[in-house]
């Protein structure tokens, strides 16, 4: 039997990264995978991720394509975020601070935060953020890498990534996919040939050369070349999903400008009557994203406010079966979250780590298709209805921000709004990028007050949580003074050549 | 009582002792200690025990370490062994045997997992079966056990177990416990059950004596007549028996033999399964059967050949049907254990279904006020773990190749769910699990029952080509190797637990 032919569509970094998740299981099969890099800038993730922001969860992910963390922060411009401060999203102008990492400790079945609602039952004033040793870092500009020592409270340290998406692949994912063997075709892509039944044959680049594989990979961006030409054959099944309808922001930008201040370790969102703008600190340089509605601002003011980077209309959604006969889309052209969610880099890393695994034999693809599909609905589904949260418990006085609160809740996000607004649970679902802990801290950083916390934390004996809560404050407050500051840290990760 | 509570649930009757009712008792007695919640059980001893759940799978060691119960305690009053897998004899074919142990094949490496390695060099054929690649199965046939280490990547670190023991002295065992932390027991019969006739709720329940006992919670332990939930309530039943057609099964305890091994055995028979659970002082022995493809008498014939030892007592017998309750916390009562459904026991799911119950109701304990959303979100989570169970044992009657019964026949040819058959499609044509979170089975269950329905993968994931061919099968001869010779130097299991040597006092 023969190893398969890949071939990847696009040049971005949603196109090597792939070529990275499938070149390194598949080195000595006699696999083929090659790359067509296209010219132009890299919008294999979408308009808006020039800079982009990864979850937690991207560590495990550069592990498993072989890419040590330091290097990827060195190669992306990159710099480390804790979490991210949301302001302005009640409507006054105070801010919440959404900690990564662990916080506190559940006692038995008690989660933490409900042992802190009822504190705050009882008259307490800390917040959840308030125990959070990544809030206080985060506050106070400093940054660690939690060390092995469970003991440790700096081991509940968690963190993302800021990162230049073009200077990640140019400078590494690229080099180091090609040094694994990877092909890289340079040239535009042409005509999709389609056969008769509806799969993939070849593609002609735009100098009239033609390249054929078993399996193709769209990572051609938002214009989705392989996978929207298969749209009419396939109808249905490799539509797009659009998501306009959950949100009232239409137009976007997104530029990364130079900045030489000390980078702080994490996102900062702030929504503005008009919509809202995030920024990124990277190393030298921040990224920013601005979302708007058009009837509130104009496109001029919004270029103005970016250095000059041209809004353009929001394109929010997916597809429900990226991986549609021998072609499978990843990135922008399978699915455009909403930057707030932060997921771009995640679904990326989930869809081609999970391809490596299930990359089908030539000629068979629909067993692994129904599988690589089914994880990607829950996926999608959870990066949706992460950003919808702050749609819909804004409680900002605008008009935009009021029809923003009104968009229906899709299942399961409906679900999951009642869940938390009696009790402040969280409710039970599989596949997605965020865990139960940080579902649980969004809700309580927008402000979100269930109409009463988990009866069970009623059976704590309140002397021992009150205890409990001031002994972590302090550890965290100690521990907060000495981290190094998040600059000093990132020049100590650029000044060397190999790993710490 | 707490000072601030603003629930309303303050008072909680469980109907029925048994697995469940004690259970759920020592599990709400410790999860909801210092809330001010009173618990009370009513049990009759008049009314007998079913008792079917005597094996049990890797996840009730979480359950009694949450409670803090001491394992060698436990070990000794419940007259436990350990489990480390089943043995399916005669299931995709008569001869047939296998084991589907609590842990993986071969040893992490970083590639695709082991089968598909396995598959690459030949599979059955050629390599021979998978079983020589698993410490737990050579630890079962060598009757061997020692905990797992918690070294990661030690071979010695990938498996898991469980127990088997007298599920009678369980509840008696976790009834001290939870009456040590104050649940009312009450003896008595229930004549009659109340219902609230605005909103349909459960008010109260009379005993024979007249006593009315009251509950804001009442949780439905009273077995396959579901008291309240069905009885009162109406909730009605999901019947699974198109794909489950067993309906009935006959239990009966035998004497010990000279072995005491650390697994349970389901051997197929022509309309049903013969299970095998050795326990230090007896083994339990019982034939799960469908009555419209065997009469009663002759799968009491069956059953009596297969004993190894002396019966100990009359046989008991049981009626069923597959199937779960259409909501299995209706109003304000939650069914728990064979009052919520029943699943036949063939991969010892009982009590694991009993265990996830009770830890959800305290999850999602309810307040009285504005519970439709925990009730909705215990619901559809406790339908998805028995849709998942149903599922894997559907699996080991479909996936056969026995065809010399009418029984066989129907069960090979039927249709089964989409939910199930999508899944085998992804193993027959390249050896992938599709992948879940939540439930009792993971990735290396069902790797091993789909190779032992002798559902042999036409492809492997490519990866395994990764490591030259020579290089790979001189790492399977010597992981092979290594795995009989670890299992050979660890302890007996019969000393490992114990447990006195049967031969001495022959079957007393």
């Amino acid at each position: 039997m023969s190893a398969p032919a890949i071939l990847i569509a696009g040049g971005g970094m949603a196109g090597w990264t792939t070529a990275l998740a499938l070149a390194r299981p598949f080195r000595g099969t006699g696999a083929r995978i090659a790359v067509i890099d296209t010219p132009g800038p890299d919008v294999s993730l979408g308009p808006l991720a020039p800079a982009i922001a990864t979850l937690p969860s991207a560590q495990d992910a550069h592990w498993a394509l072989g890419l040590p963390e330091h290097r990827v922060v060195r190669a992306g411009r990159g710099a480390y975020r804790l979490g991210e401060f949301w302001r302005g999203w009640d409507g006054r102008e105070a801010a919440a601070f959404l900690p990564f990492g662990e916080v506190g400790a559940d006692i038995g079945g008690v989660r933490f935060h409900q042992q802190v609602a009822r504190l705050q039952a009882l008259g307490e004033t800390a917040s959840l953020a308030d125990h959070a040793l990544s809030s206080l870092a985060a506050a106070a500009g400093r940054f660690a890498i939690p060390p092995h020592d469970a003991a440790d409270i700096r081991a509940t340290l968690d963190h993302g990534l800021h990162l230049d998406a073009e200077a990640l692949t140019g400078a590494l994912l690229r080099p180091v996919a090609l040094a694994m063997g990877v092909t890289r075709i340079e040239g535009g892509i042409g005509e999709v040939e389609l056969c008769t039944d509806g799969l993939i044959a070849a593609l002609r680049l735009d100098d009239g050369r033609r390249e054929t594989a078993d399996l193709f990979i769209d990572a051609t961006g938002p214009d989705a070349r392989l996978i929207g030409a298969l749209e009419a054959a396939w109808e249905d099944e490799a539509a797009w999903e659009d998501w306009a309808a959950l949100s009232p922001f239409d137009r976007a930008a997104a530029v990364i400008r130079p900045d030489t201040a000390e980078p702080a370790p994490f996102t900062r969102d702030a929504a503005h009557p008009w919509g809202w703008r995030r920024t990124m600190p990277l190393n030298g340089a921040r990224g920013e994203i601005v979302m708007f509605a058009s009837r509130h601002m104009k496109d001029e003011r919004a270029s103005q406010m970016m250095g000059g980077a041209e809004p353009a209309a929001v394109t929010s959604g997916r597809r429900l079966s990226p991986w549609t006969g021998n072609c499978v889309a990843v990135g922008a052209a399978a699915a455009i979250p909403d930057p707030l969610a932060s997921a771009e880099l995640a679904l990326v890393h989930a869809a081609a780590l999970r391809l490596a695994r299930l990359v089908p034999w030539p000629g068979g693809w629909r067993a692994e298709a129904e599988e690589f599909n089914r994880l990607w609905r829950h996926e999608t589904e959870s990066a949706r209805d992460f950003a919808l949260l702050r749609h819909l418990l804004n409680r900002r006085p605008e008009k935009v921000w009021a029809a923003a609160r009104e968009a229906s809740a899709p299942e399961p996000m409906d679900r999951r709004l009642a869940l938390f607004a009696a009790r402040g649970r969280i409710i039970r679902t599989e596949h997605g990028l965020y865990d139960d802990a940080l579902w649980a801290r969004a809700f309580i950083a927008l402000g979100a007050r269930p109409r009463h916390h988990d009866p069970l934390a009623d059976g704590l004996d309140a002397g021992m949580l009150k205890a409990r809560s001031a002994r972590i404050r302090e550890l965290a407050a100690r521990a907060a003074a000495s981290m190094p500051r998040h600059g000093d840290f990132l020049a100590r990760v650029n000044a060397q050549d190999g790993p710490r | 009582m707490s000072d601030n509570s603003d629930s309303k649930v303050r008072r909680v009757l469980i109907v029925g002792g048994g697995t469940a009712g004690w259970m759920t008792a020592a599990a709400l007695s410790h999860g909801l200690r210092g809330t001010g919640v009173r618990i009370e059980l009513v049990e009759s001893e008049a009314i007998g025990t079913v008792g079917v759940g005597e094996s049990t799978v890797p996840h009730i060691r979480y359950f009694n370490q949450t409670l803090g119960i001491d394992e060698a305690g436990f070990i000794a009053r419940t007259r436990a062994t350990i489990k480390l897998g089943i043995e399916f004899r005669n299931w995709a074919r008569e001869g047939d045997a296998y084991i589907h142990p609590f842990g993986a094949y071969g040893e992490p490496d970083g590639g695709p997992d082991f089968h598909h390695q396995w598959l690459r060099l030949g599979g059955p054929e050629t390599m021979g079966p998978i079983d020589q690649w698993s410490l737990p199965i050579a630890m079962a046939k060598a009757e061997r056990f020692a905990p797992p280490s918690d070294e990661p990547g030690a071979l010695a670190s990938t498996y898991s177990y469980a127990y088997q023991f007298d599920a009678a002295l369980y509840a008696r065992y976790l009834r001290e416990f939870a009456e040590a932390r104050g649940v009312a027991r009450t003896e008595g019969r229930i004549l009659d059950v109340a219902l609230d006739p605005e909103t349909g709720d459960a008010s109260s329940v009379t005993l024979e004596s007249g006593r009315r006992i009251e509950a804001d919670l009442f949780v439905d332990c009273s077995g396959f007549r579901g008291l309240i939930i069905e009885q009162a309530m109406k909730t009605g039943y999901e019947d699974w028996s198109r794909w489950l057609p067993c309906d009935r099964a006959i239990a009966i305890p035998s004497a010990s033999t000279d072995a005491l091994p650390p697994y349970t055995r389901a051997s197929a028979t022509e309309a049903g399964w013969v299970w095998r659970i050795p326990l230090q002082h007896r083994v339990g022995n019982g034939h799960v059967y469908a009555s419209a493809f065997m009469d009663d008498a002759r799968a009491e014939g069956l059953l009596m050949t297969a004993l190894e030892g002396e019966a100990l007592a009359p046989p008991n017998r049981l009626r069923f049907l597959a199937g779960k309750r259409k909501l299995q916390w209706n109003r304000n009562c939650v069914a728990i254990g064979l009052a919520s459904g029943f699943l036949e026991p063939l991969e010892s799911t009982s009590i694991h279904l009993i265990q996830a119950a009770a830890g959800y109701l305290l999850d999602l304990f309810p307040t009285g006020d504005g519970d439709e959303a925990a009730r909705d979100e215990f619901n559809r989570t406790m339908a998805m773990e028995y849709e998942r169970v149903r599922d894997f044992l559907i699996l080991h009657y479909h996936a056969t190749e026995r065809d010399d019964t009418p029984f066989w026949n129907h069960v090979r040819t039927m249709e089964i769910p989409d939910s199930l058959a999508s899944k085998m499609a992804l193993f027959r044509e390249r050896g992938s699990v599709a992948g879940y979170e939540h439930g009792v089975f993971l990735e290396p269950s069902w790797v091993a029952v789909y190779l032992g329905q002798r559902i042999i993968p036409a492809r492997h994931d490519l990866a395994a080509l990764a490591v030259p061919e020579a290089h790979a099968r001189e790492r399977a001869r010597a992981l092979k190797d290594e795995i009989a010779a670890l299992a050979m130097r660890l302890p007996l299991h019969r000393d490992r637990v114990g447990a006195p040597r049967a031969t001495a006092g022959s079957a007393a």
